[in-house]
């Protein structure tokens, strides 16, 4: 199974509300069916919902899910009933995953029994509140009209109270744009949130948003959240915005955050107090029924909810979006916006969103005050690009000693780690595994999950080895290939408990296998080519993480084949050294340290965030080699460049123009065949970029466009 | 087992880099350099808040 797991369920609990706040989706827009609902969800009901989400999680494996106990307002079930669904929930979940148990309250009735519950079950607390007193009352009153902020804020000062701290998850307001967006936020600030989110108004192409012309080019909601993000950078981000964090990600090609922005699959399920399964609630808004998926807990399962039309057309990423979305610069941070918002009763779905102009300026507007303008000094220093790129993986080594500070067998390794760097002689050949190429996908993966501690392990064992430190590491080892980055593999007799005693002479390896028996291992080492010219190149055809080129790479070769494989890149080299002499001075040269054997017919290729990696396939012809090196060279910085600083303003038209006139630049002064057509497009693509707002490229990359130029006046000029 | 592993390559970076990079003990696990490269935002535990979150909860 590979299509995208259900991982959030919204929970409806109690299908009434005790404020009547004229904003609210459920009780004030097209769908009407909570009046049919029952008013509380049953134990039956309950305990059917539990007893399927189990089943889910089980046959798919989840390593965790979020259950939000939501309504109507959730409170009003009183905390007797709360303890029981909580109970249930933890029961059937706990055991079989990891259960982030949240709810979502207006907070009005919220007192300490309520908090009890939520501290023996760890139910973490959402509040929503529109900002200061006055932006608060405009919607949100009671039944009688009354102000509800009051007593909202008395439930959040409860849950700032020391011993209810850890239950406190955030606020969440909703955009009005007559208050005072500073105001707003600075009232919410002061309540000391862990975390906030704006939350546009539910609106639609038929019902559109309070001062929003539908189709017009005014941006009233982007200008307003544009303010508070300002108000939040000066703050110096006292907290996550889940609204500006997701366009942050998504900007730098991070996932999206929220449901409301970016193209990521929908991972949500809404029930509803009578069992009824239901699409994403937000639907409400489009027209009466439109989350309604005709499904049931009695008679469905998860599964087959997430096998539902609706659901599945919000999880075909860019496919699910309209044309007019698809073409858009921004689409990969705004997604088409919340699909609710999506709606008209003429089209359906199948528009932009009513918020459209709002979401572009709101990431174009994210986007230009994030951009680094300043000239980086690896634009014009190949020294200063590699110190930038060894600089970024030890930050991501960083963040994985975060991640898995605390397990005894990395602390020891992470001691072992800061020891190296402590001393100028050792942390050379820590920073010599470091600069590996494929140390950083490695990295880059363990944040899309757990940490890979295995393979950090043999990181580590490797710079260990490398500078004589006397140590003793161990750990699980997965599989029997130990791979130890830049030095080789080392063959286990088994998988099992490996322990890696490292001294000044060497390493001597020993453990328990899985099997019960001793371990023992077989050494293959890396081997390398000497150039005549230039440093030596580490041939890696073992580093399991060198599988990040666009084609497939070949299975670890036989020595005989890999020593061929050797002379003809020497060989190769040796011929663009007399063809192209010259070829490795300037500043396109590539950085490559390691060579990969690509399978046959793969050519050249550069790894995707792998660092000097180049991949070659093992039947390359000479003429290919000398032709392609020197162009990847560009490919190279352009990529390397645009890890460490910005070229241009993120998702700008800039960014994809300096792109292209560097592989057109590149062709060109290549003097190939068709030099006359790579020389017209190479201009144009410069010509464009001319044409663009001076403020889309930064100092960076106009510095490149700048090169170019004159790189094209030299040898055509 | 001993195996007697011999460094075949050093780097020139990994040498004179020492002097001019922050001590690893300090370096933060939300340094903005990886948000900027990777685009992940993480809490200061380096725990990931990757979730396409619910619109109407937090």
């Amino acid at each position: 199974m590979s299509d995208p797991a259900i991982q959030q369920l919204v929970l409806k609990i109690h299908s009434r509300c005790d404020l009547a706040c004229d904003h609210c989706y459920v009780y004030e827009a097209a769908d009407q069916t909570w009046r049919s609902r029952p008013t509380v969800i049953s134990e039956e009901t309950l305990d059917q919902v539990a007893r399927r989400l189990s089943e889910y999680v089980v046959a798919r494996k989840l390593e965790s899910v979020t259950v939000i106990l939501h309504g109507g307002e959730p409170l009003l079930v009183g905390p007797a009933r709360l303890r029981r669904i909580c109970a249930e929930l933890t029961r059937a979940l706990c055991p079989v995953t990891a259960l982030d148990l949240r709810i979502h309250t207006n907070g009005v009735r919220l007192n300490r029994d309520h908090l009890r519950v939520f501290d023996e079950f760890d139910v973490k607390v959402g509040i929503s509140l529109d900002g200061d007193r006055a932006a608060n009352d405009r919607h949100r009153l009671d039944r009688r009209g009354r102000s509800s902020y009051d007593r909202v804020v008395r439930a959040i000062e409860l849950l700032r109270l020391p011993e209810y701290r850890h239950l406190y998850q955030g606020l969440l307001c909703t955009v009005d744009v007559a208050n005072d967006p500073v105001a707003v936020h600075d009232a919410l600030t002061a309540l000391d949130p862990p975390r906030i989110d704006y939350l546009l108004p539910h609106s639609t192409w038929d019902a559109p948003p309070p001062g929003r012309e539908p189709g017009g080019s005014a941006t009233p909601y982007a200008d307003w959240l544009l303010r508070i993000f300002d108000r939040w950078e000066e703050q110096g981000r006292l907290m996550p915005v889940r609204t500006f964090d997701s366009v942050l990600s998504t900007l730098r090609g991070g996932p999206s955050l929220t449901e409301a922005l970016g193209l990521a699959p929908s991972d949500l399920a809404v029930i509803e107090t009578d069992g009824t399964f239901e699409q994403a609630d937000s639907l409400k808004t489009a027209y009466e029924g439109a989350p309604a998926t005709g499904y049931d807990v009695f008679r469905h399962g998860f599964a087959e909810f997430a096998e539902h039309p609706g659901v599945r057309a919000r999880q075909s990423g860019l496919a699910g979006i309209s044309e007019t979305c698809r073409r858009c610069p921004v689409v990969q941070s705004c997604g088409g916006g919340l699909y609710a918002h999506r709606y008209s009763a003429e089209r359906g779905f199948d528009n932009p969103s009513v918020f459209c102009a709002d979401l572009k300026g709101l990431v174009e507007g994210v986007a230009e005050r994030i951009t680094e303008r300043a000239l980086h000094p690896a634009v014009a220093d190949a020294d200063e690009l590699r110190l930038a790129q060894l600089e970024l993986d030890r930050s991501l080594l960083a963040r994985a000693n975060a991640a898995l500070a605390g397990r005894p067998e990395w602390d020891a390794a992470w001691r072992l780690l800061v020891r190296l760097d402590s001393d100028e002689s050792s942390a050379s050949h820590l920073n010599t595994v470091l600069t590996h190429p494929y140390l950083r996908p490695a990295l880059r993966r363990s944040l899309d999950g757990p940490a890979d501690l295995p393979r950090l392990m043999a990181t580590v064992t490797a710079a260990g080895v490398l500078a004589g430190a006397e140590a003793t590491l161990s750990w699980d080892q997965p599989g029997r290939d130990l791979h130890l980055p830049a030095l080789g593999t080392l063959r286990l007799s088994a998988p099992g408990r490996v322990e890696c005693a490292i001294t000044a002479d060497g390493l001597r390896v020993g453990g328990t296998g899985s099997d019960g028996g001793e371990l023992t291992a077989e050494w293959r080492p890396l081997e390398s080519v000497e150039l005549t010219d230039g440093p030596p190149l580490l041939l890696d055809d073992a580093d399991p993480h060198r599988d990040c080129y666009p084609v497939p790479v070949a299975a670890p070769l036989p020595p005989s084949d890999l020593a061929l494989f050797g002379k003809r890149l020497r060989a190769a080299h040796e011929a663009l050294d007399d063809r192209r002499p010259g070829w490795r001075e300037g500043v396109n040269v590539p950085l490559i340290t390691t060579v990969t054997p690509l399978a046959p017919g793969g050519g050249l290729r550069l790894g995707s965030h792998a660092f000097g990696a180049l991949g070659v396939a093992v039947d390359f012809e000479p003429e290919e080699f000398v032709r392609e090196l020197p162009l990847l060279g560009r490919e190279f910085r352009l990529r390397a460049l645009g890890e460490v600083t910005d070229l241009a303003v993120p998702g700008s038209a800039a960014g994809r123009l300096l792109d292209e006139a560097s592989a057109w630049v590149g062709r060109a002064v290549a003097d190939e065949d068709d030099a006359v057509e790579s020389l017209r497009r190479a201009r144009h693509a410069l010509d464009a970029l001319a044409h663009r707002p001076g403020s889309e490229l930064t100092e960076s990359g106009a510095h490149l466009a700048d090169e170019m130029r004159e790189e094209l006046a030299v040898p055509h000029g | 087992m001993n195996l007697s592993i011999k460094a075949t390559r050093g780097s020139d970076t990994a040498r004179s880099a020492h002097k001019k990079l922050a001590p690893l003990a300090a370096v933060a696990a939300d340094a903005p350099r990886t948000r900027r490269s990777t685009g992940r935002v993480t809490d200061a535990r380096g725990s990931q808040l990757a979730r396409a979150g619910f619109t109407s909860s937090i």
